[in-house]
């Protein structure tokens, strides 16, 4: 009787943790349909619900150039980290190098991941300008790929290192070349963690501001950089500034619950092999 | 830290020639990139760093100056400024992420299709972009229409001006942080939690510790490897980060929220001050080499202490 009541009690608190937390959406989405007098009330409701704020957001020509700079810049980025991570992750998984240079080789992946990127950012904006690339879908693919090739072998170089050597010497006996173990034998038993690699670096490339924010202006802004430019505190522009915040984090939303296999195992990866 | 200590040594060691040939090709492309990408723009951004440029000036850098673009930063009070806020909004959010997220992933570690569906929904902050969870909460926080100063009214408290007050304002940062990360602290304590054998669980219940000392003495000592990894993640993120300061409060009011990634953002992009931001990134970057290599310490440390 009285684990009844636990139970119970339980799972009231944690509807009411989800709740709590997740409010913040719903006040997003809620003033997405507001009116710019709604803003001046308390009222957590629209009271003038409108659809004007959309309509004025995909009106602008920007929000057509944020869309397609954003998508250009995800798949490219995607499709490259996953096809260099993989390749280097397995040469270097294969070289049979010493066990403290696979260390050294780490460490450095894992600098790339967490040092100030500040430090690179202001010599690449030099660089793109000098390239011409400066303020192009491209200039930010360079800047995201040098984060998260790095990112995508660490990664697939860990998953290769998992994997039982049976296989591929049967493989070998049997006449196989490398080239062609690597392809029918090694690649098909790494398939989830190329998907983790592959979510991982759309989400990063999806929500990451710095480097876009420095390598792009006016011409070619990503959806990141536009969300973060409703710097107006008049009041009046609230409520495009949440419906383009809406925008950005719907597909993002869908594309995680989706694939929330391979994020969650991404994000705890450190935890589970450490 | 995390990976350095798997078992397997690699493969078989390769004889062929081709072989070898063929491993070489498949690290160049990778190679290339992070030589281009990352080796090259470091080794520039410490040449500038010694050198004069502002790009209001001149198109071009112009000459060698020794330390002086370092000393410029070390005098600057907003550096020391930004350091002391960056340091604070560090320390305070990631303990308030520790302490959530330890205590969701507790509340949430059975299988059952409730804890599932309470992790899925938990875990959107994380996802979305940094500058959105801003933009959500400059909407949260607005003090006309936001939801947490009616919530406040509600109660009899006259909530502050939460992004145009000095010390709100950091508050306000430390918020949006937590809510968008103790989710990820979550997730991995989560995941450390389903790697301890149950049976110790039970083994401690069945002696007669209660569901509380069961959790203190025998799952929280097991956790200390997985703590001292969200940590040094948390940390090095959060101390990183520019997107929540730059939508939130853009540095403001005044210099009172800057952080020293922001900082050295408006320094170098704003101001064009290339080379004196170059130099303030090469500090930055010994900061964060010194607290990578503590924690590593505290992760050794902790190992030592639980084994």
């Amino acid at each position: 009787m009285n684990k009844r009541i636990v139970g119970a009690m339980m799972t009231a608190l944690i509807v009411i943790v989800v709740i709590v937390w997740s409010f913040p959406f719903f006040e997003l989405i809620s003033a997405s349909f507001k009116s710019p007098a709604d803003f001046f009330s308390s009222s957590f409701l629209p009271e003038h619900p409108t659809t004007e704020n959309f309509a004025e957001i995909f009106s602008d020509p920007k929000t057509g150039v944020m869309l397609r700079n954003s998508l250009i810049i995800v798949t490219i980025t995607t499709i490259v980290s996953v096809l260099l991570g993989t390749l280097s992750g397995y040469a270097l998984a294969r070289l049979g190098l010493r066990p403290w240079v696979i260390g050294a080789v780490i460490f450095v992946l894992l600098f790339f991941r967490f040092y100030p990127r500040i430090a690179m950012v202001i010599p690449f904006f030099v660089m793109m300008r000098d390239w011409g690339l400066f303020d192009t879908p491209f200039a930010v693919v360079l800047g995201h790929l040098s984060i998260t090739i790095p990112f995508a072998t660490w990664l697939m170089l860990i998953a290769f290192r998992g994997l039982p050597n049976e296989i591929d010497e049967a493989g070998a006996i049997d006449g196989a070349t490398l080239p062609q173990r690597f392809l029918h034998l090694t690649l098909p038993m790494v398939g989830s963690s190329m998907a983790t690699a592959g979510v991982l670096t759309a989400v990063l490339s999806w929500n990451e501001f710095l480097i876009a924010q420095s390598l792009t202006r006016s011409n070619n802004p990503v959806l990141s950089t536009g969300v973060a430019s409703f710097i107006t505190d008049a009041g009046v522009k609230y409520g495009s500034m949440a419906a383009l915040s809406l925008i950005i984090c719907l597909p993002i939303v869908i594309f995680a619950l989706l694939m929330q296999r391979h994020y969650v195992a991404g994000m705890t990866m450190g935890a589970v092999k450490g | 830290m995390t990976t350095g200590r798997s078992r397997r040594r690699a493969a078989s060691p390769l004889t062929t020639r081709p072989d070898r040939f063929f491993l070489w090709v498949c690290l160049a492309p990778a190679l290339l990139a992070v030589i281009a990408l990352q080796v090259y723009p470091l080794a520039n951004a410490s040449l500038l760093s010694f050198r004069e440029w502002s790009l209001t000036n001149s198109t071009e850098p112009g000459d060698f100056i020794g330390w002086a673009n370092y000393a410029k930063v070390l005098a600057d009070p907003v550096f020391w400024g930004a350091a002391r806020t960056s340091l604070i909004i560090t320390v305070c959010g990631v303990a308030l992420q520790l302490v959530f997220g330890t205590g969701l992933a507790a509340l949430l570690r059975k299988g059952r299709a409730l804890h599932r569906t309470a992790r899925a929904i938990l875990l959107l902050p994380m996802v979305i972009a940094p500058v959105a969870a801003a933009n959500i909460w400059r909407l949260m926080f607005n003090s006309r229409s936001g939801s947490v100063n009616a919530m406040l009214a509600s109660v009899g408290v006259t909530g502050p001006e939460w992004l145009a007050d000095p010390f709100w304002s950091i508050v306000a940062i430390i918020v949006v942080d937590t809510w968008q990360w103790t989710p990820f602290v979550m997730l991995v304590v989560s995941s450390a939690m389903l790697s301890i054998p149950q049976e110790l669980v039970e083994a401690a219940s069945v002696d007669g510790a209660g569901r509380w000392r069961a959790f203190r003495s025998v799952e929280l000592p097991m956790l200390t490897g997985a703590f001292a990894l969200v940590v040094t993640f948390r940390s090095l993120d959060s101390l990183l980060q520019l997107d929540t300061v730059y939508t939130l409060t853009q540095g403001g009011p005044g210099y009172s929220s800057y952080t020293l990634t922001y900082y050295l953002y408006a320094l170098g992009l704003r101001n064009f001050e290339i080379s004196s931001s170059a130099a303030g990134s090469w500090l930055f970057m010994i900061i964060v080499a010194v607290i990578i290599v503590m924690m590593f310490r505290l992760d050794r440390a902790s190992r030592e202490v639980s084994s």
